[in-house]
């Protein structure tokens, strides 16, 4: 509780928050440190340490505390608890606090962030969200920010294979972006919202940041689908690296400007990712990613079905559009189009965007 | 001469030369409440309603054109309340304008305009 | 000193036959009016008193009375002017009155006599005939409308002293020359001529198999506008019937930049979206035909339809669900047909790239989403179709199109074998509903989008000469469902 105290005052981060329990030996005493203690443990001028004592007297803790956990669907997790994610705990500035809505412990086990810019193409929004489908169904946990973009997508692909942790700029109750309302009820569903921030906290600018530290402190790695040169998911990748953790990034066209944050990235020496084997190899995961067959589709006899699908098929290593399908193939648009509905179904080829196929892995 | 004596005098060239057509000439400066009409005329089964212009040059328009639908309506009012004085529902009737240029002392130029209106 | 003729009023597409009584009495001499004329009618007066002195009839120095009967239903328009002028004549002796009983007149006089076209001289032909009436005097330029209808034998006219001339001869006077039905469509785009979109010309050629609402998205300059044109070329041809059926909403709205459409290929309307509600579904206090009327049996178009204004596309729905457009005006209402085919074209974002793999997209994310809301609004639910288009390819250019002609073969196949079902469901096999449960639950489908995609998988059967729904056909079906 005192440490939750403490994480809410100002001018206190985790590492003053950490010298200071350090320094008088417990939470409660640093909760209820003197003026004098903090100038001295902390080196603090005393306008400072005068605001923290002036914040502290304001704020009726015990209250507080107890309205919060009451809160419905809302844990309050300190690192001083058990279940605060470890692999955060390594960090050299892990938020004291963390408020999380969902399963916590699907951060524990193996992580992957996926990140990457919000305006971005279709061709790296289908991109995200196949990362994001294979890595979940091979058991990894995918973390990302529920930002519109590549996070969205990213979030969206896992759902629907395996769980999926994001990871806020805002308070729980903020709902930011508004239009991934539904996302976020999904996540707290069937994964885990997390944010360093107490209820109520509006989207800031200076938040930010904050929060792609929490992304890569969960994460073994970190892969940038798309990204400009100044974007976020830079900061998230630098970030990654100060951690000590994995960088990944998606090459892509030098010509096209999202591809600017990925490929420095790989010239700088982030791992290049051609798809999610190349993350599992990297992460020296068994490959669990089940293969998709034709048989068992209903009403299917294996032999009819493989001619022109099976034609498709050894097309689709690369994504085209129907049209250059039906051209390659040498095949009606009209069985192109039905053929390609039916490998959807089983789940051997995605549309990656507006008429763009590709085979699935 | 003053207007009104002038107007006057017009209104006898018109008279004249209508009889001289074989117009009875049934009213001189028919009035009522409604308007006046220079002459009434009876000509075969037609009651005729004259309008006399008098006119040195055509430079303002032809004498037909002098009558505006506002002069046309006070003359259909007040021919209504003659035809209904004289009891002459039933008639025949007809708006005729007749214009007399001065072209010097006793020499008129008449210009009988049958039917202008109605 | 009293005298009936005929003449003819529109309202809607329909024309009404109007009794025009021309009374002429003693009394102080005026013209009046009655029976519930509108300004133009009232006008009529002028022209009238002007046409019969410059044609060498005096007018007579009476008072004169036309009643326009029945006195209930409103009169509109100049057409009256020569039912007047003639009847005028007959009532003062000076025509026989047995001469231009039961003859339908109908043009606009102007001053110096000659007789002017008026609009809506088809179904006023068309109202005659269904009244038993056998003889008419239009105008000259309405000729064509006239040679439409053969039971009614029509002379045509270009002047007052014309048409008592041919009264008084009590001959055929100049009758209108045969129409030729043109059936080649008026756009002249041949699928062949549009490159590449081989997806895309396979939906629109099942949107014309079985009369489908299209939506067609994709990035600027990929061929949205040109295959939209393609449409009426590939569409079966109007009969007969529904030919003149257009052609009457023609005569109706000729006027000044719609011209009279006799043809036999179905009429393609593209209104700009700059439109208003008035231009779209017809208005004014004397009611025109809009843009959904004018495209009735044919194809309405709406290019960029997501820069339409929202309120246009609102009221746009009624009358694609209904097929019938119902203006209401104090004391009266107007109905007009809207029978037509929705084509839709639209970028996938304001600046048109978003997704492309070549171009980058500048709009923000609340514009792209209130586009989207803007074009995901009620109309949408009357598209049954819906395919993207990708930007074109260089081997594109290469590639030898199909003529519309096939095209035109296979949907026209396609009609005859779906007419002869009478609209009952091809029924579906079994590996049909299988596909349609999985995608079902694979893709989240709503009930109103399952019943577009059978909808369109019985097309896509009868286009395949199939007596059933196969896998195939639900399958291909399915590829062009609604996912905007």
């Amino acid at each position: 509780m005192y440490l939750w105290g403490l994480s809410l005052l100002p001018y206190l981060g985790s590492i003053r928050i950490k010298r200071l329990v350090h320094a008088l030996g417990s939470e409660s005493a640093a909760f209820h440190a003197t003026q004098r203690q903090l100038q001295t443990t902390l080196g603090m001028n005393s306008n400072h340490a005068r605001a923290i004592i002036d914040a502290r007297s304001a704020m009726d803790i015990e209250k507080k505390w107890h309205d919060l956990n009451a809160t419905e669907g809302m844990e309050i997790v300190t690192w001083l608890d058990t279940d605060y994610p470890y692999r955060l705990q390594q960090i050299a500035d892990p938020p004291p606090v963390i408020y999380c809505q969902g399963d916590l412990a699907c951060v524990q086990g193996p992580t992957v962030a996926i990140v990457g810019r919000r305006r971005a193409s279709n061709r790296g929004l289908g991109w995200a969200r196949r990362l994001g489908r294979e890595l979940a169904q091979a058991g990894l946990t995918v973390v990302s920010g529920l930002a519109l973009g590549i996070d969205t997508a990213a979030h969206e692909g896992s759902l629907m294979t395996g769980k999926t942790a994001a990871v806020l700029g805002t308070g729980l109750d903020v709902n930011y972006p508004k239009r991934n309302r539904q996302l976020a009820k999904d996540i707290a569903h069937s994964g885990v919202l997390i944010t360093p921030f107490p209820p109520g906290t509006p989207p800031l600018r200076g938040n930010f940041p904050a929060r792609n530290r929490v992304i890569s402190g969960l994460s073994v790695g970190v892969i940038v689908v798309e990204a400009g040169k100044r974007s976020g998911a830079l900061i998230t990748a630098s970030m990654a690296l100060d951690q000590d953790r994995d960088v990944y990034a998606v090459p892509g066209d030098p010509l096209d400007s999202g591809a600017a944050g990925p490929n420095r990235l790989i010239q700088e020496g982030a791992k290049l990712i051609r798809g999610a084997e190349d993350v599992l190899d990297e992460m020296r995961l068994a490959r669990q990613l089940p293969l998709p067959t034709l048989e068992g589709f209903p009403g299917e006899e294996a032999g009819k079905a493989v001619g022109p699908l099976g034609d498709l098929l050894s097309h689709l290593g690369e994504p085209l559009h129907v049209d250059e399908l039906a051209l390659r193939t040498g095949l009606s648009v009209s069985k192109v189009n039905s053929s390609l509905l039916r490998l959807q179904l089983i789940g051997l080829v995605e549309e990656l965007s507006a008429g763009v196929f590709q085979r699935v892995s | 001469m003053n207007l009104r004596q002038v107007g006057a005098h017009y209104e006898e060239l018109a008279a004249k030369y209508l009889e001289k057509k074989g117009y009875q000439i049934l009213a001189k400066q028919y009035r009522c409440h409604r308007g006046e009409i220079d002459l009434v005329a009876a000509h075969g089964e037609y009651i005729v309603f004259v309008e006399v212009k008098g006119r040195r040059t055509n430079r303002f328009g032809t004498p037909a054109e002098a009558v505006d639908w506002r002069k046309q309506r006070r003359l259909y009012m007040t021919a209504r309340h003659f035809l209904w004085v004289n009891r002459l529902h039933d008639a025949l009737c007809r708006f005729d304008v007749v214009a007399i240029y001065t072209k010097g002392p006793d020499r008129h130029c008449i210009q009988h305009v049958v039917g202008a209106f109605g | 000193m009293f005298a009936v003729v005929k003449s003819a009023t529109v309202l809607g597409v329909d024309g009404f036959l109007v009794d025009v009584e021309v009374d002429l009495a003693r009394g102080l001499p005026g013209f009046e009016i009655v029976g519930l004329p509108g300004v133009a009618v009232r006008e009529s007066r002028q022209r009238v008193r002007a046409a019969l002195k410059n044609s060498g009839y005096g007018f007579p120095l009476k008072r004169l009375t036309v009643n326009l009967a029945p006195s209930d239903l409103r009169k509109a328009g100049s057409a009256f002017d020569l039912a007047i002028a003639l009847g005028i004549l007959a009532a003062d002796g000076i025509l026989e009155a047995t001469k231009v009983q039961d003859v339908l007149l109908v043009g606009e006089l102007s001053l110096d006599g000659s007789v002017r076209g008026v609009p809506g001289v088809l179904p006023m032909i068309i109202a005659a005939a269904g009244r038993g009436i056998s003889r008419a005097l239009v105008p000259a330029d309405n000729e064509r409308e006239a040679a439409l209808v053969p039971d009614v034998h029509t002379s045509i006219i270009s002047s007052l002293q014309e048409a008592i001339t041919t009264l008084e001869s009590g001959g055929q006077g100049r009758r209108p020359r045969p129409v030729n039905y043109s059936m080649e469509p008026a756009e002249e785009t041949d699928l062949q001529d549009v490159k590449g979109q081989s997806s895309a010309k396979r939906a629109l050629e099942i949107a014309a198999a079985g009369g489908h609402n299209l939506l067609l998205l994709g990035p600027p300059g990929c061929g949205k506008t040109m295959l939209a044109r393609c449409l009426p070329g590939i569409l079966p041809p109007l009969s007969l019937d529904e030919s003149i059926e257009v052609a009457r909403i023609y005569s109706v709205a000729s006027q000044g930049s719609t011209p009279l459409r006799i043809s036999r290929s179905r009429p393609f309307r593209s209104p700009h979206h700059s439109s208003t509600i008035a231009g779209m579904i017809g208005g004014g206090s004397w009611p025109r035909p809009g843009e959904v009327t004018l495209a009735h049996r044919g194809v309405l178009f709406l290019d960029e339809a997501g820069e339409f204004r929202r309120s246009v596309l609102d009221v746009l729905r009624q009358p694609l669900e209904d097929g019938v457009v119902s203006l209401v005006r104090h004391g009266y209402s107007v109905a007009y047909p809207s029978r037509c085919q929705l084509v839709m074209a639209a970028n996938p974002c304001p600046c048109g790239f978003l997704g492309s793999n070549t171009k980058e997209c500048h709009c923000s994310s609340q514009e792209i989403a209130a586009y989207r809301r803007r074009l995901s609004g009620p109309l949408l639910d009357r598209i049954d179709l819906q395919v993207w288009m990708g930007p074109l390819e260089k081997t594109d250019y290469l590639e030898p199109g199909e003529p519309s002609a096939l095209a035109r073969e296979r949907v026209l196949r396609a009609w005859e074998s779906m007419k002869s079902l009478n609209g009952a469901p091809l029924p579906m096999t079994k590996e049909a509903v299988t596909v349609l449960e999985s995608a079902i639950e694979r893709f989240g489908l709503s009930a109103r989008v399952v019943a577009k995609v059978q909808r369109v998988a019985g097309t896509i059967a009868a286009l395949h000469d199939s007596d059933c729904v196969g896998l195939e056909h639900m399958a291909e079906a399915l590829s062009y469902r609604l996912s905007l």
